[in-house]
């Protein structure tokens, strides 16, 4: 990996520190002074000050907390017309949001931050072409109100593809890799195990119903016994029921109709 | 000076419990015949009740007529009367207290006895000396050994006494009521009872019941313990005195209050007032009526209680029961206060105050101020309120008592509250909370200790049990050899042969017995405590980690402080996310084990390498494991092993399975166990670790421990659990 520290660009990243803990935003601003390719133009710490910021200064980059002294990160990017910069979150917890900003594909760095994660985020942010899409999504997600409206960006080789999880049937473990069964019948494999999907998924209508299958309980058209157990998918497909998650499962699926 | 003596005595007792064995199974005793002296004997008693009656007299010295007797045995060489003169000295010591004296008396007794090989004496003198060992000494142990040795000699010397031999079973009882052991204590009162239906000893049976009924009483089987007090009242019918018959009806009284019998209690009062005109003893008397008043008062009839209590009152007033006087005080005032008389609950309150004041009764004056601020306040008059709900605070941080603490700190945060000094009320308030959780920290503390004592107590009482046992059998063994110089070898080897089977099923049964208790009892902590102590394992983990950030600020090593610190962070969010789960992935497990080794890698001065070694048929996604369950190995691999390794440090965990169990093993390169150390070590996480292995292991009806195996160099740790796929 190329050393960030001496990588300097014609051109600097014009970068905004928007932090509502002030020593956060103290030591984030004073940490990017070590690299060349970033150029600090200044701090907020809540939404009002951000809005006037960013129309002062037209950032390329922006480091964003989750919580803002009078509102969220979200609702910043809400108020914003244009996102023609690139975002990188940082909060101090795993909650909602941190669930929505990774299905949206975004970078995010849990605080105190990492050195390590934070040169990473940033090589990304030099490198990638900026994300605007991503953030649409990210705000499409935390504005839905229904989970299989939302969106999960999948890492292709040749960028990002959104799909909307209602239109997921399955995922199924392939090794390392996962492969997303659509209703169109298209097929998209990305280069993550299931477990990372498990864990993004499993709160928004979705089970881990085998060790190499995790399933969208909407596209379930019948559960068998037979065999051992096996569920029937929209698209006809069966799927076997392991025998360990088999109490689980039932108690989900019984959940979800009372719902 | 004390403690010399108390060990003094320790060594006394063990060496005459061995004497005694000896004298009975190796060697025939001198036998002396003495001629019995009626008119010494006589005389002997005689100045026993001397001494009784100066002591009713008030005399100090009432002592020196026992001495007097003692002498005049002496002088006439009459070691019978000698030892009798001696027991009577020894008893009468027991109304001064001065313990090392009564048991000199007690010892001339038994060493006299000895020499005149008189079993029934020995073995009255050896009850007597567990008493005095357990009344003044609270030596539970020592008084049960000496209760066992005369068990011994009555029943190896065959000793036709019944009501000794019931009465020291009635005392085993006893003794085992401070340790706390219920089913010995219902054991021996009920082997009592036994003997004493036997032997158709009426008193006995009235005595052995109401022990058991006491006893019931206090373990909370209330309607036992009813139903027991009645037999022994219908028992005793003929044989008991009329105080006796009182202090039996009281306590039963007592239950059928608690069990809100009223009617009943109140029948049983009733009974018990006809007994009443030929009572002298004023301190019975005034406890019938104060108890009987408070049950009165308990059914609402104000006017016969009053009437009561105020009896009891003049009684204990005039007889000097100063102390007793303050319940009186106290009851009165609380019988006013429900009945609606404010001016006399005011005034026997303030008696009671002032009572508890003269007879230095912490616990009283606590319980008058409290009562008064109550009284007062519910009058309007907040000065007088506010002055005695202070004093109740100061009385209950002077005698230390916690639940009276946080009590009164709360009276006083209400009494802030109500008089809108809101400030105040809430600094009381925040007083009174952390006052009350210490309170509650040091009873569930309490309870463990318990818990852990019970333990204890039970183990040794077993092992006290085998030891006798196993010496029984060795006498039988001995009285067998002897037999032997008369019968053929055959069937000797035949009986010993027997008599090793026995001491062999013994301690096998022994050792089974405490392998059973010791599960039932940590079944019992784990449910409770378990979460407690892995709680308490993070904060130690968590405070070292920040330590050796605070060092490196210190140090200006503001990279290493960096980095420390975010891999911290990653650390303590794993943790805090797994321990919501009882079990995780082993991959979820072997992340967490890697950033904690390499946090403590980068700590400890020249490093260490480690390893984390898995199986080929192992697939870490689907393989469950309890969280954070291998850490504490770890950690101990840590700081007890590859800390004082020679060469660099090298830790090595191993994941195999074997059929239907997960393997572990936890290697390091140090020193291995202290050569002085036999035993494992034994740190706070290792005990929560091993617990939790055995458990899981024994909901699947498995047994596994920890196994610590010492290499050259290293040591290795451990165990395995069975093995489970999470999906």
């Amino acid at each position: 990996m190329a050393d960030l520290k001496s990588l300097a660009l014609p051109n600097p990243l014009q970068t905004l520190v928007i932090e509502n803990n002030e020593d956060c935003g103290l030591y984030l601003e004073k940490i990017l002074r070590c690299y060349p390719a970033l150029l600090c133009r200044g701090t907020a710490a809540s939404v009002q000050e951000a809005v006037s910021l960013i129309d002062n200064v037209k950032p390329d980059l922006i480091f964003l907390d989750v919580e803002l002294d009078d509102g969220t990160g979200f609702d910043l990017l809400n108020k914003l017309p244009h996102q023609n910069f690139e975002v990188i979150f940082t909060t101090a917890h795993q909650n909602y949001a941190l669930q929505a900003i990774k299905m949206s594909a975004l970078d995010y760095l849990l605080k105190p931050v990492d050195r390590e994660e934070l040169e990473n985020a940033i090589l990304k942010a030099v490198s990638k072409p900026h994300n605007g899409q991503n953030l649409t999504k990210l705000l499409q997600n935390i504005n839905a109100e229904h989970n299989q409206d939302r969106f999960i960006g999948l890492n292709e080789t040749d960028g990002t593809r959104f799909v909307k999880l209602g239109d997921i049937i399955y995922c199924k473990s392939e090794g390392s890799y996962t492969v997303f069964q659509l209703i169109d019948e298209n097929r998209i494999t990305v280069s993550s195990n299931l477990k990372k999907y498990d864990q993004l998924l499993s709160d928004s209508g979705f089970f881990r119903i085998h060790n190499s299958y995790l399933i969208n309980l909407n596209q379930i058209n019948q559960v068998t016994r037979k065999d051992g157990g096996f569920v029937v998918m929209s698209n006809k497909n069966e799927i076997p029921i392991s025998r360990r998650r088999k109490e689980l499962f039932l108690q989900k699926l019984k959940e979800k109709s009372i719902l | 000076m004390k403690e010399m003596q108390k060990l003094a005595l320790l060594y006394i007792g063990f060496i005459s419990v061995f004497m005694l064995w000896g004298e009975i199974g190796y060697s025939q005793p001198a036998q002396t015949e003495e001629t019995i002296r009626p008119e010494l004997d006589s005389l002997i008693r005689g100045y026993y009740k001397q001494a009784i009656a100066a002591k009713g007299r008030g005399e100090k010295d009432f002592i020196r007529y026992a001495d007097s007797a003692v002498e005049v045995a002496a002088g006439a060489n009459y070691n019978s009367g000698l030892a009798q003169a001696h027991i009577y000295r020894g008893k009468l010591l027991r109304l001064t207290g001065n313990k090392e004296e009564i048991v000199n008396s007690y010892r001339i007794a038994l060493a006299l006895t000895k020499k005149l090989n008189n079993a029934r004496d020995m073995a009255y003198l050896y009850r007597l000396l567990g008493y005095v060992t357990f009344e003044e000494y609270g030596e539970y142990a020592i008084a049960d050994s000496y209760y066992d040795t005369a068990i011994q000699i009555i029943k190896t010397r065959a000793v036709d006494d019944s009501a000794l031999l019931g009465g020291i079973y009635l005392n085993k009882g006893v003794n085992f009521e401070k340790s706390g052991l219920q089913d010995s204590v219902f054991a021996y009162f009920f082997r009592a009872l036994d003997i004493f239906e036997k032997s158709k000893d009426s008193l006995g049976v009235v005595q052995a019941t109401n022990n058991l009924a006491s006893y019931n009483h206090k373990t909370g089987d209330i309607t036992t313990a009813a139903s027991q007090f009645q037999k022994a009242l219908k028992y005793g019918k003929n044989h008991l005195n009329p105080i006796q018959k009182i202090s039996i009806s009281l306590n039963l009284g007592h239950l059928h209050t608690r069990t809100k019998n009223f009617d009943r209690a109140a029948q049983v009062y009733e009974r018990v007032l006809t007994l009443i005109p030929d009572i002298k003893n004023v301190d019975v008397k005034a406890s019938f009526y104060h108890n009987y008043g408070a049950l009165l008062s308990t059914m609402k009839k104000f006017n016969e209680a009053v009437k009561m209590l105020h009896l009891a009152r003049a009684l204990r007033k005039a007889g000097g029961l100063n102390e007793d006087l303050t319940a009186s005080y106290y009851n009165l005032g609380l019988t006013y206060e429900e009945w609606g008389r404010p001016d006399s609950q005011k005034y026997y309150y303030n008696r009671c105050k002032l009572q508890a004041k003269k007879t230095k009764d912490l616990n009283s004056l606590y319980l008058a101020n409290t009562a008064l601020y109550k009284t007062y306040q519910s009058g309007g008059n907040l000065s007088k309120a506010l002055e005695h709900i202070q004093k109740a605070n100061k009385t209950a941080l002077e005698s230390q008592n916690l639940k009276q603490i946080y009590e009164s700190y709360g009276n006083l945060a209400d009494y802030y509250n109500n008089s809108g000094q809101y400030k105040k009320a809430f600094d009381y308030h925040v007083l009174y909370a952390t006052r009350k959780d210490s309170f509650l920290d040091e009873q569930s503390q309490n309870t463990i200790a318990e818990l852990n004592a019970q333990f204890e107590t039970e183990r040794k009482e077993r092992e006290i049990e085998l030891l006798t046992k196993e010496n029984a059998l060795n006498d039988l063994r001995i009285q067998n050899q002897e037999a032997r110089m008369l019968r053929k070898s055959r069937q000797n080897q035949l009986i010993f042969v027997i008599a090793a089977l026995a001491i062999l099923s013994l301690v096998i049964f022994g050792v089974l017995y405490r392998q059973r208790f010791k599960a039932l009892y940590l079944a019992k902590i784990t449910n409770n405590e378990l979460k407690a102590l892995r709680a308490q394992m993070n904060p130690h983990f968590i405070f070292n980690a920040l330590s050796s950030v605070q060092f490196y600020i210190s140090e200006n090593q503001k990279e290493k402080a960096g980095f420390y610190l975010s891999s911290f962070s990653k650390l303590t969010r794993r943790i805090l996310s797994q321990s919501e789960s009882e079990k995780i992935s082993l991959a979820d497990e072997i992340e967490t084990l890697r950033l904690f080794l390499e946090l403590e890698r980068v700590r400890m001065k020249g490093g260490f390498d480690f390893e984390v070694v898995l199986d080929d048929h192992i697939d870490p996604d689907n393989t469950e494991i309890p969280s954070m369950l291998i850490q504490p190995l770890a950690e101990n691999a840590v700081w007890h092993g590859v800390s004082n390794a020679k060469e660099k440090g090298l830790i090595e965990i191993r994941f195999s399975r074997n059929d239907d169990q997960l393997c572990v093993a936890i290697t390091d390169n140090g020193t291995g166990l202290p050569d002085n150390s036999m035993d494992k070590p034994a740190s706070h996480g290792l005990k929560i670790t091993e617990g939790r292995i055995a458990r899981f292991n024994k909901s699947a009806g498995k047994k596994s421990q920890l196994t610590f195996t010492t290499l050259n160099p290293g040591l290795r740790v451990s165990f395995s659990i069975p093995f489970q796929e999470l999906f």
